[in-house]
């Protein structure tokens, strides 16, 4: 009888830890105040604050409730992604990483009976932006907010070299002529200072590569209209990597990346450290600025051009709202996303907000906020002639594989001519290209995007 | 049916039951959490499969692709063998030479071992990061004492040629670690007598190393000799933190291509099918391994 008694002790004890292992799961919360509630997950930056959208939105009106969840960004993609494949999604989730990414893999719900239903403007947001939230004719997201891009330059820097401080270069031929002009060698060949570095670095990925921006210019997209051939053999674009190279031409390569390997982040970027006379970036940098530098006296201008007067071009960096597929409080979420991308719910969030990105929606960018500074102003034009990022987007990562760590170093290396690693990396995002094409129609015709119709 | 069950539970039932209720926790984790993967790995290894999806079977294609179209699996492996042929013997004898060292009857040398030892607790990542600066070509520890004996340093991790080596002689770091110690025990497990005997017969310090220790402790550094060399194969905190794969894929590992396809590019089949392939080869290098030490490793209570 005892024994029987000790081995049914063991067994109670082991379903019990069994069961905690296996129903230990945090039961889900229940409210009973009437109200709508959903989660909304938004990426953290440096600043670990709610986003002013989600208060304000909260406070206008009483019958949805927004809890917002931060979510460091570094891991956005696989909790997002866990999420939608449990079945069990926040109702609304923040990205920057390329829309299409995540709609060609049906992890989002299209907006476009939610569009038709509340007679939605896209066209307020800029058109860059509004392009990247497409997929198969269908929207999947609404643009929160984007970088901005523009050239900085050093005035001080300028002024040591003999420049003229408020004559920054227009064409990159006056680029170049001010950047030779600004490069610092000290008696050992090391070079101290640089007027411009026209390409990115895996140490330093906040450069752009300059040639994408000189084969924007041109009219090159490097993709075919029907968006099914990988166009990277265009030589407009071939044009302005050989620009790249003979830019080189000039240097002595292996001091270059012994230079650039003295460049990190925030105080020891290298434009912020005064390494590096004129660089293409993002509007953030005006707040490390005026952060780490507030004494350094700098410049923002329209990225150059080919000829003077020719279209500029610039990368957009847009941040997005999606809804996941199976969100629980879709129609919800709807309507916060659209409260929150008008203009004045953009302009009054960039008040409440210490890092700023840039509004997506172009009526805000008209505001005098940005209009009346000649910095923001500036920042407000390249937007009208950005371009996102995601130049192939069925196979994004591989193509800025391609670029970034193999194609650029190659030829300034001068291992490979330009037609070659652009034959080369042609291949590569053509066969990735093909493979997501194949893999896309064959789910088409057994899966469905959670459509208008299955909604109430 | 019957019989089956009291064949598996044998004569004492309860007991049995009992046991397997007690092995059942990890046993259900090792099915839901290790068995299943692998073999779902396998399927989805001839699949096209981004996890949202549902997976679409393409037979060996993922295979083919990477045996014959895909230029930066040949790379990758490539890199990996490199890192592997160098560093593996590097770290073996350099651990092998400073348990030697280490080895000597000397005041205070537990506090030389401990010394020794302490590099070695560092974790990958901070490890990274750290040899991040000592690399630095401009400013870093090494090349600045390379400019002090007025030698050119290289530029490193900036360098397509220099990159591996870079990473080979970091990971130099860690020869006072744990395979220092087992090298140590070893010797320390030699009996004195042999030593004398070779001592007797008017052999010096190379005879003593060659005919004595070196076969004595054959068995250790075989085994060390596998684990390493499936340890290196799996390569990846280092270029991921450091390089990313540059410059000009210098240092893009196998692993980290696997990492660059499976949770960048979500291609979770082609990632599978590529953790297979390492497998294998993993399995032909140690098989290998296997069939030479046949000849070269000695074990003193016979074979």
């Amino acid at each position: 009888m005892r024994e029987w008694i000790i081995r049914a002790g063991y067994v109670v004890g082991l379903g019990a830890i069994l069961a905690f292992v296996f129903l230990g799961a945090p039961k889900e919360v229940v409210y009973t105040d009437g109200k709508i509630h959903f989660d909304y997950w938004y990426n953290v930056g440096q600043e670990d604050v709610i986003p002013w959208p989600v208060i304000a939105f909260n406070a206008s009106q009483d019958r949805i409730v927004v809890h917002p969840v931060a979510i460091p960004w570094q891991e956005s993609e696989k909790k997002i992604l866990t999420a939608v494949i449990s079945g069990d999604p926040p109702s609304l989730v923040s990205q920057f990483v390329p829309l299409v990414k995540w709609a060609s893999r049906m992890a989002l719900r299209p907006l476009d009976n939610f569009i038709t239903q509340d007679n939605f403007d896209t066209g307020i947001f800029f058109p860059a932006l509004m392009d990247e939230m497409m997929y198969m004719d269908r929207v999947f997201g609404l643009p929160q907010a984007t970088a901005a891009y523009a050239l900085y330059y050093n005035k001080d820097i300028f002024r040591e070299a003999g420049l003229d401080p408020e004559q920054p270069p227009r064409t990159w031929d006056e680029l170049i002529q001010a950047a030779h002009a600004i490069d610092s060698i000290d008696a050992d060949g090391r070079i101290q200072r640089m007027g411009y570095l026209p390409d990115w670095d895996n140490l330093l990925p906040s450069i752009m590569q300059t040639s994408l921006l000189m084969a924007w210019e041109l009219g090159a997209t490097l993709l075919s209209d029907d968006g099914r051939t990988a166009e990277l053999d265009d030589p407009r674009f071939a044009k302005s990597l050989q620009w790249i190279v003979d830019y080189y031409d000039d240097y002595d390569i292996k001091r270059v990346r012994a230079f650039r390997g003295t460049f990190g982040y925030d105080t020891q970027h290298c434009f912020i450290s005064e390494k590096v006379g004129m660089f293409i970036g993002s509007n953030f940098i005006m707040d490390n600025l005026q952060r780490y530098r507030p004494d350094l006296d700098y410049g923002v201008t329209t990225i150059p051009t080919h000829e003077l007067g020719g279209p500029t071009a610039s990368p957009a960096g847009v941040f997005w709202y999606a809804i996941p597929r199976n969100a629980p409080e879709a129609e919800a979420a709807w309507e916060f996303m659209a409260y929150s991308t008008q203009a004045e719910i953009q302009l009054e969030a960039m008040q409440h907000t210490k890092e700023n990105l840039f509004p997506s929606n172009r009526i805000a960018a008209q505001d005098p906020i940005f209009q009346d500074d000649p910095y923001m102003k500036i920042f407000a034009n390249q937007m009208n002639h950005a371009h996102s990022p995601a130049v192939v987007p069925l196979a994004h990562e591989v193509f800025w594989r391609e670029l970034n760590m193999n194609a650029v170093d190659l030829i300034i290396d001068k291992t490979k001519t330009v037609q070659e690693v652009l034959d080369l990396a042609n291949a590569q995002v053509q066969r990735e290209l093909s493979a997501a094409l194949e893999y896309q129609d064959y789910v088409l015709s057994i899966m469905h995007f959670e459509t208008e119709e299955e909604t109430p | 049916m019957r019989s089956l069950v009291d064949k598996i539970l044998g004569p004492h039932r309860h007991d049995t039951l009992i046991a397997w209720l007690f092995v059942a926790p990890w046993a259900i984790g090792f099915l839901i959490f290790g068995l299943y993967p692998i073999v779902m790995s396998l399927y989805y290894s001839l699949c096209q499969y981004d996890v949202l999806r549902v997976p679409r079977f393409i037979g060996l294609e993922n295979y083919q692709a990477l045996l014959f179209e895909d230029p930066y699996f040949w790379k990758s492996l490539w890199n990996t063998l490199y890192y592997v042929v160098f560093r593996t013997p590097l770290s073996i004898f350099g651990s092998l030479f400073l348990a030697s060292l280490l080895n000597q009857q000397l005041k205070g040398m537990p506090i030389f071992r401990t010394i020794f030892f302490i590099p070695s607790i560092i974790s990958g990542v901070v490890l990274s990061v750290i040899w991040l600066w000592m690399f630095n070509p401009e400013y870093g520890l090494i090349n600045s004492g390379l400019a002090f004996f007025g030698l050119p340093g290289p530029l490193w991790l900036q360098s397509a040629s220099w990159s591996k080596p870079a990473l080979v002689l970091m990971s130099l770091w860690t020869v006072g670690g744990g395979r220092m110690l087992v090298f140590l025990a070893a010797l320390q497990g030699i009996p004195k007598h042999l030593y004398e005997a070779v001592e007797l017969e008017g052999g010096g310090w190379w005879t003593k190393f060659r005919h004595v220790t070196l076969p004595l402790i054959s068995p250790i550094l075989f085994l060390w000799t596998v684990m390493e060399v499936i340890f290196s194969m799996q390569v990846f905190v280092e270029a991921y933190i450091m390089t990313n794969g540059g410059p000009a894929n210098s240092t893009l590992f196998f692993n980290l291509h696997l990492y660059n396809k499976s949770f960048n590019d979500f291609q979770m089949g082609y990632a599978s099918a590529m953790a297979w392939l390492l497998l294998v080869i993993t399995l032909a290098v140690t098989w290998f391994q296997f069939r030479l030490s046949r000849r070269m490793v000695y074990y003193e209570g016979g074979n």
